[in-house]
């Protein structure tokens, strides 16, 4: 988890708004991860006890790799924890922070879809 | 006697009309792709490293001086599945074993590939696409049991990584779609559809295995704590994509995978692992000629 904190801010290559990019889906995918915690240790979320499970595995094998290297690297290996923080977010519904949670997911996929329509 | 005047409020949009607007989205993108960065063939990113585009059926576009990325690998398995070769269709795989343990999507690809016309690139994007439709109406059925507008399924159907999946000819669509499948069933506590699901999950993407364990904990929690909705029947049959994983596992990297050990991949120390091959060499088991 160190290295992944350590390779948060680390450059990618391409032009510096690439990097920008790239940098911010790792804080908003760190941020998404981070609700997630907080609403389902509030007992807020409404997920299963078995999605709960899933979502910390899944997390902390997000969290277990080597470091974030790009986006295509780090997006792969937190698929399982991305779409789980959002299923948590979707059964939030006591608490705004699951609409906004919901919205910065929906933000960062069609950030992405836009860079990989455009990218060989 | 008439039915209620009054009837319940139901959603502007349907749910199956969402699902449809998820597949519009999905081949959106597929035709910016195509229009603005590459060919239907150019989706398996391969690099001359890996790939020789003489040999491969489809002209697929090289990089040069590249590595290429996973999806070449995808397409080699696409065009045969259950290769023993290490090389062949002017592809070389990098870590047969790695590779293969991902076999799902390859192997719906081989299968839509036998329709007449379709060559193995488009069966790929085909596969893809439909297996983000299927997330999607997965995704729209747990919005709405949770109380969500359908529309919000969007966002659960195709996670922040999932176009690079799609624009790159990856195995998460098929493994991601399983996986909601799985959620939905484990939900409605229809076990056998639950174990199907998760079990083409795993052979896509060995990483839904922490969905099946996590299921698994919970119901295991539940039978040890005495609670009456944990049922012994659930847990075994979430065994199955569990069992089915290992049973993959050792198929590619167990002793029947000793053959897959060329010679030209013997490492020069004994007990050390073969170049690109889980294979310890010496093998335990006899050697069959690939």
């Amino acid at each position: 988890m160190l290295r992944v904190l350590d390779t948060l801010a680390a450059g990618v290559p391409g032009p510096p708004v690439l990097t920008a990019v790239v940098t911010a889906e790792r804080v908003g995918v760190l941020a998404l991860f981070g609700y997630a915690a907080v609403a389902l240790a509030t007992r807020r979320a409404g997920a299963t006890g078995g999605e709960a499970v899933a979502w910390a595995l899944s997390v902390l094998m997000a969290l277990a790799v080597a470091g974030w290297t790009s986006d295509v690297q780090f997006l792969r290996a937190a698929n399982e924890a991305i779409g789980l923080s959002v299923l948590v977010a979707l059964s939030d519904r006591r608490s705004g922070a699951g609409r906004w949670a919901l919205l910065l997911a929906a933000a960062m996929t069609c950030g992405v879809a836009l860079e990989y329509a455009l990218r060989r | 006697m008439s039915g209620p005047l009054i009837s319940p409020p139901r959603p502007a949009v349907s749910s199956r009309q969402v699902v449809l607007v998820a597949l519009a989205l999905v081949v959106g993108f597929v035709l910016v792709r195509l229009v603005l960065a590459t060919s239907v063939a150019g989706f398996t990113v391969a690099g001359d490293r890996f790939v020789d585009p003489a040999l491969t059926p489809d002209r697929l576009p090289v990089t040069q001086e590249s590595g290429g990325y996973d999806g070449q690998f995808v397409y080699r398995l696409a065009l045969e599945p259950w290769t023993q070769q290490r090389t062949d269709y002017g592809i070389t795989l990098d870590n047969p074993a790695y590779r293969q343990q991902r076999i799902a999507t390859p192997a719906l690809a081989w299968a839509v590939g036998l329709l007449p016309g379709v060559s193995t690139a488009l069966a790929l994007l085909l596969v893809n696409v439909a297996a983000l439709t299927v997330a999607a109406a997965f995704a729209v059925r747990l919005a709405v049991a949770l109380g969500r507008h359908p529309v919000a399924g969007l966002v659960l159907a195709v996670p922040a990584g999932m176009p690079i999946s799609l624009g790159r000819d990856l195995t998460e669509p098929v493994a991601w779609a399983a996986v909601l499948a799985g959620l939905w069933y484990a939900r409605q506590q229809r076990w056998p559809a639950t174990a199907a699901g998760l079990t083409v999950a795993v052979l896509a993407r060995e990483t839904s295995l922490v969905v099946v364990a996590g299921l698994a904990a919970a119901q295991l929690w539940r039978l040890l704590s005495g609670d009456l909705r944990g049922n012994r029947g659930a847990l075994a049959w979430l065994a199955v994509p569990a069992v089915t994983a290992v049973a993959w596992q050792l198929v590619l990297c167990g002793p029947g995978a000793c053959c897959r050990c060329a010679p030209a991949a013997r490492p020069a120390s004994p007990a050390s692992r073969c170049s690109g091959c889980s294979t310890r060499w010496p093998p335990a088991c006899p050697v069959r000629p690939c």
